[in-house]
């Protein structure tokens, strides 16, 4: 085997060409089953492959929506007459409340009185509210209505009247009716700020002896202003590290706590401290084994492990429209300080194959070494606390650990902050 | 295969048997190519087999004028995809190195063409390039023995030329080192 040094590469040429194999083993039939079937699997499994690592965040974000309807337990300001009118004692099958909505109730307003001709004036005053916070056009809409429907305080005189509808124009304001409903309905999930149509908020429908010109007692109560003012709070979540997009093995966690300024209404500062474990796996060629005291003779096949560390994010965050529900972006430096690392790895060195195990404390800091953005979801409990869920991305600036290789991570962070305004 | 264009024409429209005319004669081939990249023979022959698909599903995409050569040009079209779907796999197991013997019936070829002595060269070299680490074996393979460019390395691994280069370089030194110690312990 000598003469392989001269001229090993012509060789292996021929070898690789030539070699002696086994090729008995055709399986004519699974290709062509493969053929038939499978028009567009292999595009749709390489796709899947792709995303599978972004499952996890994807249903995250699939359920954010559902905390819009989560009901308003929490919510000790909403600032709608519902507090008010809720005191009485609501007949059944009025419509509820509404100053919106106005050009579908005129509508409706009209089109009762072309049927009925009823007389929209002089309501019974029996059933005044006082201290009714709507104003009194939008009552005396309301009134008008209400005589449509079935009630049980109904006079006899709107009995009669009620009588000399047609079954079609009956139909046709029970058709309006439920119409109007949908849209208070759809109304309602975009401005929590009125009372839901469908909840137990109701009220008799009257002429309001109240001058036009009075104003609800809770629309004069303005909301403090939001800043300035500091937040603080704890946020923890899931952690998946990748080193130049490999395969993700293990995952990582972090827990940390966070202190941020609000200066604007939509911007605030945050800094963060984050115990932060990341694991990871990376082939050895990423690997550098300058500063881990590994010869540079020994070839690293791969090394499986992690590091545990304290991450210091400092973050620019802009909310968009702040509010009870609302959404923000973040965008900040963050910086490494490496407690501990710890790999497993497999390596070849002078013609065997071994594995070994190698643990680095306090291997170095890594000032603002990755670019962290983020975006989230945040729901406002009781007057100060914010529950937030914050998918974020960390893109290395630079190469961080004691194998200076670059640290890719995404994860989920869930926490709880409170406000001091 | 006396009108390969005729049958590759066939093939293209969906021709189940000018397809396995196609398969039977070119499987020896193409597994190959894809033996000295994938590890394990149970599993070269799934990826030969998912690469004859590909090969099935684009062949009208293979075109040539060259008709005196089309043989060639087929086969080098065929060994493209075949290096592709085996880096997949290699890919598939992120480049993991794989323990474990080769089983012996791997070996046995019904091809009578080779010397006994030249056989067990082959198989022994072959068998070396695939004990290197899967990055190195990928790179040996593409350059050395199916020619490929650093450049056209580059692109299909995603490495530079340089990282290209440089795993080259290793499996050379580590086959070399193989080789010695082949050598040594045959003399002993």
């Amino acid at each position: 085997m000598r003469y392989f040094d001269n001229d090993m590469d012509e060789l292996f040429n021929k070898a690789g060409k030539e070699y002696p194999l086994n090729t008995g083993k055709k399986d004519w039939s699974a290709v062509q089953k493969a053929l038939a079937s499978e028009e567009e699997a292999p595009a749709k499994a390489a796709t899947g492959k792709n995303f599978k690592r972004f499952y996890p965040l994807l249903a995250l974000l699939l359920l954010l929506p559902a905390l819009f309807y989560v009901p308003d337990f929490f919510d000790e300001n909403h600032n709608t007459p519902k507090n008010n009118i809720s005191k009485y004692d609501p007949p059944k099958n009025d419509i509820t409340d509404h100053n919106v909505a106005k050009d579908s109730i005129s509508k409706q307003n009209n089109l009762n009185d072309n049927i009925t001709g009823q007389n929209t004036s002089n309501p019974p005053a029996s059933n005044a509210i006082p201290g009714k916070s709507v104003a009194s056009e939008n009552v005396t809409n309301k009134t008008i209505i209400n005589k449509n429907i079935p009630s049980k305080n109904v006079t006899s005189k709107n009995i009669t009247n009620k009588n000399l509808l047609t079954d079609n124009a009956a139909g046709e304001t029970v058709a309006r009716e439920k119409n109007l409903y949908k849209s208070l309905f759809l109304f309602e999930l975009f401005n929590r700020n009125f009372a839901h149509p469908y909840s137990s908020v109701s009220e008799p429908l009257v002429k309001n002896t109240e001058p036009a010109s009075a104003t609800p007692p809770s629309a004069k109560k303005r909301p403090n202003k939001l800043y300035p003012a500091f937040y603080y709070g704890a946020m923890l979540g899931p952690d998946f590290s990748s080193i130049r997009s490999q395969d993700i093995k293990n995952i990582g966690s972090g827990l940390g706590l966070l202190l941020g300024y609000r200066f604007s209404e939509h911007w605030s500062v945050e800094a963060s401290g984050y115990w932060s474990t990341k694991k990871y796996y990376t082939d050895g060629k990423y690997f550098n084994k300058a500063n881990a005291n590994i010869p540079a003779y020994v070839d690293l096949y791969f090394l499986d492990g992690g590091c545990q560390m304290v991450e210091v994010p400092i973050d620019i965050r802009y909310q968009f429209a702040p509010g009870r529900n609302s959404f923000f972006v973040t965008a900040g430096l963050n910086s490494y300080f490496m407690k501990k690392e710890s790999y497993d790895y497999k390596a070849h060195a002078s013609g065997s194959v071994y594995e070994g195990h190698r643990n680095y404390k306090n291997s170095g800091s890594n000032i603002f070494s990755n670019l962290q953005i983020s975006g989230g979801y945040q729901h406002k409990l009781f007057s100060k606390f914010v529950v937030r869920i914050e998918p974020y991305l960390q893109v290395p600036l630079g190469e961080v650990g004691i194998g200076k290789m670059p640290i890719t991570s995404a994860g989920v962070h869930f926490g709880l902050v409170r406000e001091t305004k | 295969l006396d009108n390969l264009r005729d049958i590759i024409d066939a093939c293209a429209k969906n021709n189940s048997a000018s397809q396995k005319l196609v398969y039977e004669r070119y499987y020896g081939y193409a597994l190959k190519i894809v033996f000295r990249y994938v590890y394990r023979y149970e599993k070269a022959t799934d990826v030969v087999n998912d690469g004859f698909v590909k090969v099935f599903r684009s062949i009208g995409r293979f075109v040539t004028d060259d008709l005196e050569h089309i043989e060639q040009r087929f086969m080098g079209w065929v060994k493209k995809i075949m290096i592709n779907v085996a880096i997949d796999e290699l890919r598939k197991n992120s480049m993991l190195v794989e323990i474990g013997g080769i089983p012996d019936h791997v070996w046995e070829s019904a091809d009578n063409t080779l010397s006994p002595d030249q056989s067990l060269l082959y198989k022994e070299l072959v068998a070396l390039v695939k004990q290197l680490p899967p990055a190195y074996r990928a790179v040996f393979n593409m350059v050395v023995i199916d020619g490929l460019t650093h450049h056209e390395v580059a692109g299909l691994l995603n490495i530079s030329v340089g990282t290209s280069k440089s795993n080259l370089s290793r499996a050379r030194v580590l086959l070399q080192k193989h080789i010695k110690d082949l050598e040594a312990s045959a003399i002993v």
